[in-house]
């Protein structure tokens, strides 16, 4: 038997099927023949309204419907071009619903009803009137939405849009759905181990973040988390508490578990490391175990972990969680040799290292500049809080100031809370708006009564006796700067004195670079190197992490210190391939399930140590989730990257595949 | 009645003819019955112009548009009756006395045309004749 499906009587059956479907549509994108050459704003050939036109719309050139309407050769029919004037739903978020556009087609219904099993929208009323809609045509929110965007992913027509991803390329699309993933500098799989943990598979979840780190507990407590900043849920109601769910699974399931051998035959290749902070431990693991070199990490610091030990206080990151993670790192063959300072590079070549990596950090505490800042009781951030760490005896005395809005002036603020000082006041020359600080480590301040002072700077230390006068100048915000903050201007005749017994200046880092490297150095001190292969100007040094970057994030020095694995593992001619493959392979449910209230569920609020309990002692002040709460968090979920299975439609043939297609039935 | 899918319409229906249309939090705790989503429920309430989403007047008018009837003039008699009370068939009277429908036949096609109040029927109507009778159910009350 032969079945035709090209009969002249099959043809008009689709001609007319598709022009009836075609009478109310903004059509002059389908039987335009300027269709493929006008730009959004010329001179339109047939009068059509600007905001009507083909080239405006969203999915002019991958419409489907356009796709179909070639494939049954439309082109010669004339339409008449009619806008149906519906509304186009802008106040949803993350959605835009434009019903001009809409075909009717209820894929997005049969997506939302039967694959997801949701069921926020279907058809309503009928004959013309009939429209997608949710229940009395209420918002997304209120109709059992779960903003997983599928039915955006399945539409043929653009009727549904993904607010702000106009124009993106399949690339920046994909970053721009799923937020948390791609913002994050180490590529952690975040919707793949959130869903992991919401459905109580723990030991999987931190698989899949171990894939791209050897520091989930580390992440997971002091991460920036760039992923919940993006996170869609946000732009719903409020976004997942990420980081705080990995810190959850990496206390929950210990590192160990999920570590599998991977034997890789040792190169013979030897590479030294100087810096055993965060961007010097990371790229260790991968060059020792995922590249087979032999690894020796130098620390001038009596014990590792850079600025993790001896830049973040006990209370952020309890010494403990440093220990047991850098502990595995040991157990796995890298050497660390501690209170050993590197001074010459050639050294290291002559000792037989092939290949060397920087990551020295930036330890150096910027000075004020300013008359008498050299007096006794005057500290800067870094080398307070590096003290404290290490055990040394520091006197904070009763009134402490500390300068600057960074994380090292808060954290230097808090310790001082906690070693004694009765009063601690930030001087910041901006607004809190403008504070370099993370949000929730300047609202930890100001809960335990950290005061502030905004707009000032001092411009003078007198010491009297044992006490600090420390002079301050008021500042106005004038111009934007580079940083695109508002630059501080000072205002004349506005000095005032405050008295204190220590002042802590945390107004930056710089690298202390040992001149003898003498290697390139650019702005504050950094290391200049290639920005793809973190190549210095010295053959086989590489350098990453807040020596190159100036102080920034422990995530993006963890990510540096990947880099330069790679690059490192190339230049002794391996093939640079760190990925690891830790997590079960297996796909997610497409159904998601009903449940009220979705939209309206809000952040899990994480427990923290009474106020009063806090400032007595150097206990982990964040306390994390547990299970409960870590399980109600994961499910807020919105799976932005379920849509992502969803395969791409097969469209009709079109051009030299059509004629083929025909040949063969004349055939 | 039983909570399955098949049974939706009959418990609409129910609902209708107990509350006189289907409040929103009727077709809310249906979804929930027959376990269906309630956008389902609204797809359903709207496709059927038999359900009503808003409360209907004291009296229904039904005016009959069949084939007898358009024959004989029903839709002259709609016409007189929607410039009357100001409304088109589906509207409820801004005093809530009326609810004005059309229906496609009443079998009584003999007597045409015709319309019902409530479950009267009335026939051989004229523009005039209709009118009258819709002023003696307003005034009654």
């Amino acid at each position: 038997m032969v079945v035709r499906t090209d009969s002249p009587q099959i043809n008009q059956v689709r001609r007319t099927a598709l022009e009836l479907m075609l009478t109310e549509h903004p059509n002059a994108c389908l039987t335009c023949h300027r269709r493929e050459y006008c730009g959004p704003y010329d001179i339109c050939l047939r009068n059509v309204a600007v905001t009507e036109r083909c080239v405006v719309c969203p999915n002019n050139g991958h419409c489907e419907l356009q796709n179909v309407a070639r494939y049954i050769k439309l082109d010669d029919i004339r339409l008449p071009y009619k806008h149906k004037g519906l509304p186009i739903k802008t106040d949803d978020p993350l959605f835009i619903r434009d019903y001009n556009l809409c075909i009717l087609c209820a894929r997005c219904v049969r997506m939302c009803q039967e694959v997801r099993g949701v069921g926020a929208v279907d058809l309503a009323y009928r004959g013309f009137q009939s429209i997608v809609s949710t229940a009395f045509d209420r918002p997304l929110i209120d109709s059992g939405c779960k903003f997983c965007g599928a039915c955006v992913e399945i539409c043929p027509t653009g009727a549904l849009l993904d607010k702000g991803a106009e124009g993106l390329t399949e690339a920046e699309r994909e970053a721009f759905l799923v937020p948390c993933k791609h913002v994050c500098p180490l590529g952690i799989d975040v919707p793949r181990y959130v869903r992991f943990i919401a459905e109580r598979k723990f030991v999987d979840a931190l698989a899949v973040i171990a894939e791209k780190t050897p520091f989930p507990l580390i992440c997971g407590t002091v991460c920036h988390h760039p992923c919940e900043i993006k996170c869609r849920r946000g732009e719903v109601n409020e976004s997942i508490a990420i980081r705080t769910l990995k810190r959850f699974v990496a206390e929950r399931a210990p590192t160990g578990g999920v570590r599998r051998i991977k034997l890789i035959p040792p190169s013979g290749k030897r590479v030294a490391i100087v810096g055993a902070g965060p961007a010097g431990l990371t790229a260790a693991y991968y060059l020792a175990r995922l590249c087979g070199h032999s690894v020796t990490v130098f620390e001038e610091l009596p014990e590792a972990g850079g600025m993790l030990r001896y830049g973040i206080p006990e209370y952020r990151l309890p010494k403990k969680a440093l220990d047991s993670e850098i502990s595995l790192l040991i157990d796995s063959g890298i050497e660390i040799r501690t209170n050993i300072k590197v001074h010459s590079l050639d050294e290291l070549f002559t000792q037989g290292y092939d290949a060397v990596f920087l990551a020295l950090g930036a330890h150096r505490g910027t000075k004020l500049g300013v008359e008498g800042e050299n007096s006794p009781g005057v500290i800067d951030g870094v080398t307070f809080l590096r003290n404290v760490s290490l055990g040394k005896k520091v006197n904070v005395g009763a009134k402490v100031a500390v300068v600057g809005g960074g994380n090292v002036a808060m954290d230097g603020a808090r310790t001082a809370l906690r070693l004694g000082a009765k009063e601690v006041t930030i001087i910041y020359r901006r607004t809190i708006a403008e504070m370099p600080a993370s949000p929730e480590e300047v609202e930890g301040a100001q809960e335990e009564g950290i005061n502030m002072v905004f707009l000032a700077n001092p411009v003078r230390i007198n010491q009297q006796n044992s006490r600090l006068q420390v002079t301050c100048i008021r500042m106005e915000l004038g111009e934007p700067d580079a940083s695109g903050r508002r630059r501080p201007v000072p205002i004349r005749g506005s000095e005032f004195t405050m008295d204190f017994d220590v002042v802590i200046a945390a107004i930056g880092q710089v690298p202390d670079i040992p001149e003898q490297f003498s290697l390139e150095t650019g702005r504050g001190n950094t290391l200049q190197v290639d920005v793809e292969t973190l190549a210095t100007n010295k053959q086989g040094v590489f350098a990453g992490g807040d020596v190159v970057t100036g102080p920034a994030t422990v995530t993006e020095a963890m990510a540096a210190g990947k880099k330069a694995a790679i690059s490192i593992d190339r230049f002794l001619g391996g093939g640079g391939n760190i990925s690891e493959t830790l997590a079960a392979p297996e796909e997610a449910s497409p159904c998601l399930g009903m449940e009220e209230n979705f939209g309206y569920k809000p952040r899990q609020q994480i427990c923290s140590l009474e106020i009063s309990e806090r400032i007595k002692n150097f206990a982990q002040v964040e306390l994390g989730f547990n299970e409960e709460e870590a399980l109600y968090e994961a499910k807020r979920c919105l799976r932005c990257d379920l849509r992502l299975q969803i395969g791409k439609p097969k469209a009709a043939p079109v051009g030299e595949q059509l004629e083929e297609i025909l040949a063969s039935y004349a055939r | 009645m039983r909570g399955e899918r098949s049974d939706l319409i009959a418990i609409l229906q129910e609902v209708q003819s107990r509350v006189g249309y289907l409040p929103e939090e009727a077709m809310q705790r249906v979804a929930e019955h027959v376990g269906v989503p309630e956008s389902e429920v609204y797809g359903v309430a709207t496709f059927y112009s038999q359900f009503r989403l808003t409360p209907g007047g004291k009296s229904t008018i039904r005016v009959c548009q069949g084939t007898a009837c358009h024959v004989q003039g029903g839709a002259i008699i709609l016409k007189a009756i929607e410039d009357e009370l100001g409304v088109g068939p589906g509207g409820t009277t801004p005093d809530g006395n009326f609810t004005l429908e059309t229906v496609a036949c009443l079998g009584a096609c003999a007597l045409s045309p015709n319309m019902t109040v409530d479950d009267e029927v009335y026939g051989q109507l004229t523009p005039e004749k209709s009118l009258d009778i819709l002023n003696e159910i307003a005034e009654r009350g």
